[in-house]
């Protein structure tokens, strides 16, 4: 194989490498990885820490929204208490 | 971790255990049936108990069953280790104050009871110590007019036995009765159980998780069986030494140590005692939750203890 062919052959090795590598990384970048929940990170560690950016969701109503303005079902009469999202340990000691 | 849920001795049972349900559900099922044989042995609610026709023996030589024998003598040395703040002798002031009847029974009657009838005898009876073992015949002879309820210790040793014979099967365990628990073994992958600290002001919250090795657990409240008699609030923590409810700094105790009796015996103990029977007890692993919902308990307790960011 002539000099000029291998020269060409070694060009398209590293432009096709360079392009995978700027490709993957793009992707990863808008992957869309789940954060974990700050507060559930600490609960389950014990340490503290810190939350990074998830992807942009889209807007979802609030509960209020829900209450005030139900499509379909039935109208709740009031308010719903958000529930706390850590797992409590189903075994439980509270004096019976 | 399986689990098996059910309702017995006027609680909840809650059995842990790490293993495939096909292969331990019919231990489950023993567990089941041994913890009905217990409540019909040790309930003072069914006219035909062992303990009730121990009661109506007092005075007289009693020839017990081994079960019925070990929860007694346990007791008794409870009462002797806790300085008699533990003293199961408080049957007849139970009933006095309105526990006469189960507390499914009072909630049913929404918790509101009359007023008692006709005159109070003062609160003397011979006191519980006098009480005497025939080891060789296994045979009880409570003090004349004394009367006794096993309550507590009766749950926490049925969770004992429970968990011994459920331990045979599984490398870890857990039986729970009411919250008074055995712990046997570790979950796996985990290097302590984790047990969810009810607020007792709210069962609906949690204030704490307790991380904790093998071992017992219970947990004494006032504020779990509650009613009103007469207009006047009332639960079911009768203070020996006055005979009416305690008047406790502390809302609710829970003690760690080597066994369910023991574990029993001392939060109660320390509940009707308050800080300075804490004071007496130095070595005696414990939280205690005051009115504030703050906690409280000496160093030793700290290890153990883990609060969730989500709820400090």
């Amino acid at each position: 194989m002539n000099h000029l062919v291998k020269t060409l052959l070694r060009l398209w090795i590293a432009g096709v490498s360079t392009a995978g590598l700027i490709l993957g990384w793009v992707a990863l970048a808008h992957s869309g990885k789940p954060a974990p929940l700050a507060g559930q990170a600490a609960a389950n560690t014990g340490a503290s820490t810190a939350a990074f950016s998830a992807p942009q969701l889209e807007a979802i109503p609030s509960l209020d929204e829900l209450v005030a303005n139900p499509s379909g079902g039935s109208q709740l009469s009031a308010p719903i208490q958000p529930s706390v999202t850590f797992n409590f340990p189903r075994l439980r000691t509270m004096g019976s | 971790m399986i689990y098996d849920e059910f309702r017995a001795m006027n609680t909840s049972f809650l059995v842990a255990a790490e293993g495939r349900r096909e292969r331990l559900q019919v231990h489950l099922d023993f567990i089941r049936t041994f913890v009905a044989e217990c409540e019909q042995r040790f309930s003072r609610f069914r006219q035909d108990s062992e303990l009730n026709a121990l009661n109506r023996s007092a005075g007289h030589w009693f020839s017990a069953s081994s079960e019925l024998f070990d929860v007694v003598w346990q007791a008794y040395g409870l009462h002797q280790s806790t300085g008699g703040l533990f003293d199961p002798s408080i049957l007849a002031a139970l009933q006095a104050a309105g526990y006469d009847r189960s507390m499914d029974e009072i909630r049913q009657a929404g918790g509101l009871l009359d007023a008692p009838t006709g005159y109070r005898e003062p609160w003397q009876r011979p006191p519980f110590e006098q009480t005497r073992f025939d080891h060789e015949r296994r045979a009880i002879r409570l003090p004349e007019g004394v009367r006794i309820d096993l309550g507590g210790i009766a749950k926490g040793w049925t969770a004992e036995r429970a968990a011994a014979a459920l331990s045979k099967f599984t490398p870890a365990c857990a039986v729970s009765a009411g919250g008074d628990m055995v712990l046997i073994g570790l979950p796996e992958g985990q290097n302590a159980w984790q047990v969810s600290l009810e607020d007792p002001r709210d069962p609906q919250l949690t204030l704490a998780v307790l991380n904790l090795p093998p071992g017992a657990l219970a947990t004494s409240a006032v504020t779990k069986r509650r009613w009103v008699q007469g207009g006047e609030q009332r639960h079911h923590i009768i203070d020996p030494r006055s005979g009416l409810p305690a008047g406790p700094a502390w809302l609710s105790v829970s003690v760690f140590t080597q066994t369910a009796a023991r574990a029993e015996g001392f939060a109660k103990a320390l509940l009707i005692g308050g800080p300075e029977a804490a004071a007496r007890m130095p070595g005696l692993r414990f939280v205690a939750i005051r009115p504030d919902g703050s906690l409280w308990g000496p160093p030793q307790s700290k290890e153990y203890l883990y609060v969730p960011e989500q709820i400090r």
